[in-house]
């Protein structure tokens, strides 16, 4: 994916003002950086829901515009439809043209995310842990182009928050992923690049740092010992923030 | 579970006993008063609600009533979601009707009857009135439950490119149900009472109105108050269906 020139004012403030990104099709990016600084502003544009002026393009040569993208987000807040099961809010992102096809990926996200005991109950008789399988299986049940994460697991306990990455992680391979995190493990855990940015007061957003980490470091255990050069490297660049 | 089922117990029993205290008090007050042609006896005005069921009349005031309720509130409640839905979608004609909409609400009801027998025929008239009062209830209603819909999951529809007949059925129409509910429910018994009303003063042939009316001329009290038995179960049947669809339809709460 290629951002060129993003140019993004809110309230007559500047948040983007020329910002190039690149993030390599089928990797994941974590972006990092402090509050408000402008990483759900930077999702939102992805996902159109912003206007914004500049270019963002997407694809193996990065030659088709954002417009045409299949585009899956996971928001803050998991936003569950309350009327809806947890079926349901799966089923609702999904085209109904193929009854079979569509019962057919709604089970496989349901199996694979463990959301099999939940599947009939409304999003008031769950956990906190299953409505956001729930977001993740709703964002990954469709054949999309880019997968947005803002967030996803805020205010969820280690544990639960270990046990949801562990699932997500094989089911996001060779996709492009748009992370926003504040947890610098969390990213360490999923990024194959992390952008740190950083907004001062009224000025635009710019890039402190973008670390990218090398394909082979495989062996990343979630609160471990290794990676501990980039993670330093990261804690000094949000210190800058 | 045992306190569920005494509350389930309960919310069957106490009413019942409610309505048997009214007629208890209903029953002394008649005895204390004496006068049958002022305050008739139970047995008197169920005797008189019973003798309506066998004359024909009372079928074809009752038919002509409803079908005169029905239309007003056809008319009120399609008008008025077209209309919110309007003002939802271009938010300053909502600001330009606000007067429109205060107006209509605040206007004194007999006014409005006398206004209306001026301009229309009885039929008109009495659907006329109950339509002025009913459509700006069930305007202000579906405007807020258009207003309620959670702004974060018309987001993420939008995001999901969900197409319109999903979005409309999953997500915006349980949404505002609430709302919707809140405002048939009461306004449905309201409808019918407003237009039994107007159809006392326009003395609409074949209406309960008219049967009422003539009741009062000739001092057949009991006969009064059996076709007000007649209303009340008729708005009770109402309210009690539109309860019956809301929990249907609103089952995940």
């Amino acid at each position: 994916m290629i951002i060129r020139n993003l140019t993004f004012s809110y309230k007559n403030k500047t948040v983007y003002k020329d910002f190039d990104l690149e993030i390599d099709e089928g990797k994941v990016c974590c972006v990092m950086g402090s509050s408000g600084g402008g990483k759900t502003t930077l999702l939102n544009c992805i996902s159109g829901q912003l206007a914004y002026s500049g270019d963002i393009f997407y694809g193996q040569y990065a030659d088709m515009n954002i417009d045409k993208a299949v585009v899956s987000y996971v928001f803050q807040q998991p936003r569950l439809i309350p009327s809806l099961t947890v079926e349901g809010n799966i089923k609702f992102v999904l085209e109904k043209k193929d009854k079979e096809s569509v019962a057919k990926k709604v089970d496989s996200i349901i199996e694979r995310m463990e959301l099999k005991d939940c599947r009939r109950s409304y999003p008031s008789a769950i956990s906190g842990g299953q409505a956001s399988r729930t977001a993740l299986a709703r964002a990954l049940v469709r054949d999309y182009d880019v997968l947005l994460l803002d967030e996803p697991f805020k205010g969820l306990d280690i544990k639960l928050k270990m046990q949801i990455l562990t699932t997500l992680k094989p089911l996001i391979k060779g996709k492009t992923v748009v992370f926003v995190t504040h947890d610098v493990e969390e990213a360490l855990a999923m990024a194959d690049k992390i952008v740190v940015l950083s907004r001062k007061g009224d000025e635009a957003v710019n890039i402190v740092d973008q670390i990218v980490i090398d394909e082979n470091v495989d062996d990343r255990d979630l609160y471990g010992a290794n990676l501990n050069d980039i993670r330093k490297r990261i804690m000094s660049a949000l210190t800058e923030c | 579970m045992r306190s569920e089922k005494i509350s389930k117990i309960l919310n069957i029993v106490l009413p019942i006993a409610t309505m048997v205290v009214v007629v208890i008090v209903y029953a002394i007050v008649s005895k204390v008063v004496g006068i049958d042609m002022l305050v008739p006896s139970v047995p008197s005005t169920l005797k008189q609600f019973f003798s309506l069921f066998a004359q024909k009349s009372f079928y074809v005031a009752v038919f002509w009533t409803l079908v005169r309720a029905f239309i007003s509130y056809f008319l009120a409640i399609v008008l008025a979601a077209l209309l919110a839905f309007a003002t939802y979608a271009f938010k300053p004609l909502r600001s330009a009707l606000a007067p429109l909409i205060v107006l209509v609400r605040i206007m004194p009801t007999m006014s409005l009857i006398l206004l209306a027998l001026i301009w229309f025929d009885s039929f008109e008239a009495t659907i006329l009135v109950a339509f002025s009062v009913v459509f700006p209830m069930l305007y202000t209603a579906f405007a807020d439950a258009f207003e309620s819909v959670d702004k974060d999951l018309i987001e993420m529809a939008r995001v999901y490119k969900v197409d319109t007949k999903t979005k409309v059925f999953s997500l915006y129409l349980p949404q505002m149900s609430s709302n919707i509910f809140t405002g048939i429910k009461s306004s449905i018994g309201l409808n019918l009472k407003l237009v039994i009303a107007a159809e006392v003063l326009a003395q609409t042939a074949k209406s309960i109105g008219i049967e009422m009316q003539f009741a009062k001329i000739n001092l057949d009290t009991a006969t009064l108050i059996a076709w007000t038995v007649v209303a009340i179960v008729l708005g009770a049947l109402f309210e009690g269906i539109v309860r019956l669809i809301e929990k249907k339809a609103v089952k995940w709460k």
